[in-house]
């Protein structure tokens, strides 16, 4: 499962220690963390994978299961974020400095903070709690990540294989994208599968 | 250091089309409509504090170039008191809208963004929840989050977002069918891309050197129409009896035949004319006529539409329409 951790370059030297010890927590407590670097690069999501995700037009915060923002100080790019992180639902983790007042974008969110979205206030010797809290709160279950990121060998015949290339051959889809597509659609409709997410969220 | 909230003025030219349950109750069909529009728009409102000013809504007529006009003012009027500007517009003549802006709007020192929704208003209820199942991003709220995070802090210059791709209005190219970056342009002309952020190319961050100069003046009276090598003149004939001010031939072959070369030069003795052409040996091959290879078929229009909105002597076009305005002309010309 994959977080997107932003982190602002005000005072980056400063910090640097503060953020890599909540980075080091969330890969602790079990998270793929995502992080993009001072020269624009992205670490946690294979260069290959973005060049793609850029050229179909998509969100790359598609591509990841929530957000976690350190949101000391204020930044343009945290309103940003958290504008996608309503649209899209994302389960998105504010951390600010314990006795730091709650930056002026954070409050654009208004009275009713969405569920979805925590804003809390962390030491670093208390990190680790919120951060199991932000997991738990949001129930992010690694295993019903819908982000591909799992490797799986699959071996076919050359009749399936003819298939594959037959259909997605002048598409924009891939064969893994065509498979993964149709497996949705049968978790989609399998209605036993479907009860028992359910039974299993209940308990 | 606490930030100062950001100021958008958001121009409605259609466009408006949110993705989700019914497309109809979602969009700006008329002015009544903006405030609850925008208020189904929550997520615009964290980035920057976002005023409307509505110009034309959905199922009215289609967006023509007064309605560009009105719009250039709205920017030109208002350049003091917001820091950037978002213009919300249909697809089918955005590109054409985007590069009127860029010449009506010269050095211009804030950005202005095109965007809009994919998604047609008349679109059926199931049609549209497949559509929202299969390309979340076509309507219009992921693009406006980002073009108002661009119209925050993004290049000074008229620009188009869709998707994650920022491209210079002038030098753009429209994708065909659904795709999210439903425009494209050259290397140069890509501004910024997005990912977790906008990530802007550092040159198009320089600031434009002032004076800015707002000059709505176009022709409108002026004929489009396509050459093919079989052409027969009966169209042509019947375009100039029309009586237009000007004239762009696009032509869909690499060369001019004679025929057709003398055709041109008889018809420009009365009207100025232009062609335009992707072949880029015919301009010295026919120094006579007003060749026209460096630009978009859509500047192409606008800018010849904008010359002659300012003179009709030929040679005065020619000129203008040779003159890098609004960075149209790329420096591979």
């Amino acid at each position: 499962m994959r977080v997107y951790f932003f982190r602002p370059e005000i005072n980056l030297e400063k910090n640097r220690p503060i953020y890599q010890n909540i980075a080091k927590k969330l890969e602790a407590a079990g998270l793929k963390v995502v992080t993009k670097e001072e020269d624009d690069s992205i670490f946690g999501i294979e260069e290959r994978e973005v060049a793609k995700i850029q050229a179909s037009g998509e969100s790359i915060l598609n591509y990841v299961d929530g957000i976690v923002m350190e949101t000391t100080a204020d930044n343009p790019e945290i309103g940003y974020l958290l504008a996608h992180a309503v649209l899209q639902k994302k389960p998105t983790l504010c951390l600010y400095q314990k006795g730091s007042l709650i930056k002026k974008t954070l409050s654009r969110l208004g009275q009713k903070i969405p569920d979805f979205i925590k804003v809390m206030p962390y030491q670093e010797e208390e990190l680790d709690k919120t951060i199991a809290e932000y997991i738990q709160l949001f129930g992010m279950d690694p295993e019903l990540s819908e982000v591909p990121n799992i490797k799986f060998t699959l071996r076919i015949s050359k009749k399936i294989s003819h298939f594959l290339h037959w259909k997605t051959h002048n598409t924009k889809k891939t064969k893994a994208d065509f498979l993964r597509e149709l497996i949705q659609e049968i978790i989609d409709k399998d209605e036993k599968y479907q009860k028992y997410m359910i039974q299993r969220k209940s308990k | 250091m606490s930030q100062i909230r950001k100021k958008i003025a958001l121009i409605i030219l259609g466009g408006t089309v949110l993705i989700e349950d019914s497309p109809e109750k979602n969009a700006v069909i008329t002015s009544k409509d903006v405030t609850p529009w925008l208020n189904k728009i929550p997520e615009v409102n964290i980035i920057a504090e976002v005023e409307p000013f509505f110009v034309l809504g959905e199922k009215e007529t289609e967006v023509n170039i007064d309605h560009w006009i009105k719009a250039g003012k709205i920017v030109a009027s208002h350049l003091k008191e917001f820091d950037g500007f978002v213009v919300a517009h249909h697809t089918s003549s955005l590109l054409y809208g985007a590069c009127a802006f860029s010449f009506m709007l010269q050095n211009i020192p804030k950005p202005v963004v095109f965007t809009g929704s994919q998604v047609p208003v008349n679109l059926s209820q199931e049609a549209n929840r497949k559509l929202f199942k299969k390309y979340k991003g076509l309507g219009i709220k992921a693009n406006l989050i980002n073009a108002i995070q661009v119209a925050s802090q993004g290049p000074a210059e008229v620009a188009i977002i869709f998707g994650n791709k920022l491209v210079r209005a002038n030098r753009a190219i429209k994708e065909k069918g659904l795709n999210l970056n439903l425009f494209d342009a050259p290397a140069k002309a890509i501004l910024a891309t997005i990912d977790f952020g906008i990530k802007s190319e550092g040159q198009h961050l320089k600031k434009t050197v002032p004076p800015f100069v707002f000059k709505p003046e176009f022709e409108k009276k002026v004929s489009v129409i396509s050459l093919y090598p079989e052409e027969n003149y009966d169209l042509l004939e019947w375009i100039v009896n029309k009586k237009p001010k000007g004239l762009v031939i696009q032509m869909q072959q690499s060369d001019l035949s004679p025929a057709q070369v003398k055709k041109i030069t008889e018809l420009q003795k009365d009207l100025p004319v232009a062609v335009h052409t992707s072949n880029p040996f015919l301009k010295k091959e026919l120094p006579d006529l007003l060749i026209v290879d460096y630009l978009t078929p859509e500047a192409t229009l606008m800018k010849f539409m904008w010359a002659l909105g300012r003179t009709k002597n030929i040679k005065e076009i020619k000129k203008i329409l040779e003159q890098d305005i609004a960075k149209e002309i790329g420096e591979e010309s």
